[in-house]
């Protein structure tokens, strides 16, 4: 088969994808299509970080946690400060970016050392540092009336409103457009130079040496521009969703995003942008159309949220296991 | 009398001949060693005898075999256990971590019956520790080295190791013959002398020895009888009285003097283009030692060596693939250590020996594999917007384009993965891939292996006539003597890791085949 024969199908089937999605939603239920572009929108960024991870040859992101409790802090400290609306957002994001850059590199350094076993460590390095940081939103001393515990005073509460700050400042919309705008930036960023010399590192790093491409380099700046999103989106997330959650929330986020990036048809070794776009269309499909349909069926029971799980672990497993297909590299 | 004899024996790997036509008489309580150059067909001899499964997979071979007279039919290494042929082989099958004398006996051991072995067989018998110790210890003492029994084997040096592998084919009792497969390569001097004496001994006691080499002292310090073969060919089989060191080195490399190619003439220039000081590296097993060369601009200079003596090394140091002690020098800018951007920027563009897995990304397009590197470091093939470099792909297919046009590469257009192509084309690849570079120094490993008689001398050809047209320096790595007499002026040969020589192309093949074959303790 050609190329462009590859092409000319890929376009049908993703055509014709956005048409079965546009009229079962609007067959479906009032509102389905809003609540669908919603959660795209929401879920949207940190399904893209795992793209540039499994581009430079890392795999995928299970320990985006970091990430995304990077961006956490941004949030909290944006409402400790005070600022409101769009600026508070902005602040958070801006601060989340700084954070995970820093983390993003200390954490690719970590997995340069322990190549071909990434994605174990970067699990348990996500579900550490989730740990680490309950602590600390206990101990640090914020003391807006927003955030801490109404008695006592002290810590966190596990769900913080954004009600005074950035709830719902992007609207769906604005969530959206921050969402292709990042697809279109990686995008792009991949037929850059240095983004020709990270693709290249993942593929085969022996190569990429013999080409003068230093692919541990590469590597960290992949899980820097991960972690990066991760913050980003989990900031998107939470806007969408009105409220920030601390302490255990961050802990299962990443099997999300992974099935998300894998039901777009990625693999641990290869992802496009195209992928996580698709992916995380088809697996918000499934959540908004699946959920009251399970729910009319098993009426008085939370089945719904078990069939969730057993979908995007589902496909996590799949694609694991798929790996060991034979490609030629 | 004769212990083994080989019959017309005829091997192919698919078209190629690997042994064509070979008689060998091995008479009882001789050393016979089989001399011969990479690709001789010595190993392939060996596994013959020793029944080894790659013979059977690749369709079994032509020819008879005798044992005492009896013609024997070898398909499996425990048949040629059971004939009395015991192999030490260059590879040690030692496990490191228990014990010599559990390694010395292990699936041999000597057992004592009990009441349970007498209902279930003689896989339930009690291991007797005590003499296996004791035999182990015999038998060390006899080799006149002080390892003990209950020595964990990864304390050992590689030497002693072989010790051990020696050890576990001469308890055997009935056996008539050991094949030594290259055994001294990892000797020390005293080593070398301990195992001469060995197999002396050995030797003496009735058992005969077949020993692999390509080293000419060993053969003719340890061997009565020496056979020699070149390109799968019995050369001829001598007394060791009767025949000269020079003679043999001939005879192992042949005389080629006949087919000088028409070499660039010769640039009169004394211009050091680059040089290596003392750089000692290592990579897997193999290492090289402590190499000083000076390269002139515009020549063509060979690498050569039999494998396992730092060929491959060579190469990937130049590439900065890995990392060396000692210092390179390029136009007078010293190279940094195991940095191959800081090498091909500064004009090394490295070949690889591993084609498939270095040199090339098989999945990838014609034109990504030529250009990702250039774009890289020499930033070509970049289209600015704003301060973004974007990469410029259908420059890169433009250039690919007029390279496929000039090095004759057989494709469909430049989008054509590069794993579809055949090995010569993949090959001509590669060296696309370095010539757009623009290095001053081009560094090819290998450069020939795999690849059909004619693509080769395409290939080599087009290396030579860019050398003479753009004055550009090339170190060409082989371990095929031959092409690199063909081919350069000067031959750099290693030996033993370290740098035996170097030779011009003109010098007689007896004087490669002693600086190839010659062993450590000359220089």
């Amino acid at each position: 088969m050609t190329q462009k024969n590859n092409k000319k199908e890929n376009m049908f089937a993703i055509f014709s994808g956005v048409i079965i999605i546009i009229i079962a939603c609007v067959l479906f239920k009032k509102g389905t299509l809003i609540d669908f572009l919603n959660r795209v929108g929401m879920n949207g960024i940190l399904v893209l970080s795992m793209v540039p991870t499994i581009i430079c040859g890392v795999g995928l992101n299970f320990g985006i946690s970091i990430g995304i409790l990077c961006g956490l802090f941004g949030g909290v400290l944006s409402i400790e400060i005070g600022l409101t609306g769009i600026l508070s957002f902005v602040f958070a994001v801006f601060v989340g970016i700084i954070l995970s850059a820093i983390t993003g590199i200390l954490y690719g350094k970590l997995l340069n050392g322990i190549k071909g076993d990434e994605m174990t460590v970067g699990t348990y390095v996500g579900f550490s540092m989730v740990s680490l940081m309950s602590i600390a939103w206990v101990i640090l001393p914020f003391k807006s009336p927003d955030m801490v515990w109404t008695i006592g005073g002290k810590g966190l509460r596990t769900t913080i409103s954004l009600e005074n700050s950035f709830g719902g400042v992007l609207g769906v919309f604005g969530s959206i457009f921050i969402f292709i705008l990042l697809c279109i930036l990686l995008y792009g960023f991949l037929h850059t130079k240095t983004g020709i010399a990270m693709k290249t590192a993942g593929i085969k790093p022996k190569y990429a040496l013999n080409c003068g491409i230093k692919p541990d380099k590469y590597r960290i700046l992949g899980v820097m521009i991960s972690n990066i999103f991760g913050a980003i989106g989990i900031l998107v997330y939470s806007s969408g969703y009105g409220f920030l959650q601390l302490y255990q929330a961050p802990l299962m986020m990443p099997f999300a995003a992974v099935a998300g990036v894998l039901i777009g048809g990625a693999t641990i070794k290869k992802a496009s942008v195209l992928n996580a776009l698709l992916g995380v269309c088809i697996f918000q499909f499934l959540m908004t159309v699946s959920t009251p349909f399970i729910n009319s069926i098993f009426s008085d029971s939370s089945l719904s949220d078990s069939v969730r799980m057993v979908i995007s672990y589902g496909v996590v497993l799949f694609a694991l296991v798929r790996q060991g297909g034979r490609r030629i590299k | 009398m004769n212990v083994i004899e080989i019959k017309n024996i005829s091997k192919k790997y698919g078209d190629s001949v690997v042994l064509d036509n070979i008689s060998i008489n091995i008479k009882k309580g001789e050393i016979h060693a089989i001399l011969g150059e990479n690709g001789a067909g010595k190993s392939t001899l060996m596994n013959i005898l020793c029944g080894m499964p790659i013979i059977e997979k690749t369709g079994g071979f032509e020819g008879e075999i005798y044992i005492e007279g009896e013609k024997v039919n070898i398909v499996t290494p425990k048949d040629a256990l059971n004939f009395g042929i015991g192999i030490a082989k260059q590879e040690l099958a030692i496990i490191n971590d228990i014990t010599v004398w559990e390694n010395i006996f292990l699936n041999d051991e000597i057992t004592n019956k009990n009441i349970i072995s007498k209902i279930f067989g003689k896989n339930f018998e009690f291991i007797d520790e005590k003499s296996m110790i004791n035999k182990s210890n015999e038998i060390m003492e006899s080799m006149k080295n002080n390892i003990k029994a209950n020595d964990v084997c990864n304390k050992l040096s590689i030497g002693e190791k072989h010790f051990i592998e020696i050890a576990r084919e001469i308890k055997r009792k009935k056996i008539k013959v050991i094949i030594f497969d290259e055994p001294t390569s990892a000797f020390t001097e005293n080593e070398s002398k301990v195992f001469g004496e060995i197999i002396r001994n050995i030797s003496k006691s009735g058992v005969s020895i077949i020993f692999i080499t390509h080293k000419l002292d060993e053969v003719i310090k340890y061997s009565d009888r020496i056979t020699v073969l070149r390109n799968g060919k019995n050369e001829g089989t001598f007394d060791n009285k009767n025949i000269t060191k020079e003679k043999l080195a001939e005879l192992m490399i042949g005389n080629n003097q006949s087919q000088v190619f028409n070499k660039k003439d010769k640039i009169q220039c004394d211009e050091i283009i680059m040089s290596l000081k003392n750089v000692t590296a290592t990579k897997g097993n193999e290492s090289i030692e402590d190499i000083s060369v000076d390269i002139y601009k515009g020549e063509i200079i060979g690498v050569a060596g039999v494998s396992g003596q730092g060929r491959g090394v060579f190469g990937d140091v130049l590439g900065g693939l890995i990392n060396y002690k000692g210092d390179i020098y390029i136009n007078g800018t010293k190279l940094k250590n195991g940095d191959s951007e800081y090498a091909i920027k500064n004009g090394i563009a490295y070949v690889s020996d591993d084609r498939k897995g270095t040199g090339l990304y098989l999945a990838g397009s014609i034109y990504e594999n030529i250009c990702t590197s250039a774009m890289y470091i020499n930033n070509k093939f970049i289209k600015k917007i704003g301060f973004i470099n974007f990469a410029n792909k259908k420059e890169m297919k433009k250039y690919t384009e007029k390279c496929i046009k000039d090095l004759n590469i057989k494709c469909e257009n430049p989008s054509q993965k590069v794993g579809e192509l055949s090995g010569g084309n993949q090959q001509k690849v590669c060296i696309a891939k370095a010539l757009a570079l623009n290095p001053s120094v081009l560094v090819v490993s290998e450069v020939t292996r795999g690849i059909d008689i004619l693509a080769k001398k395409n290939i080599l050809e087009t290396l030579v006539n860019i050398s003479k047209e753009k004055g550009l320096t090339i170190i060409m790595i082989s371990s095929d003597l031959n092409e690199l007499i063909k081919y350069c002026e000067r031959i750099i040969i290693l030996n033993d890791k370290k740098l035996r020589g170097i030779l011009a192309s003109s010098e007689p093949s007896e004087k490669f085949g002693l600086a190839i074959s010659e062993g450590s303790e000359k220089n």
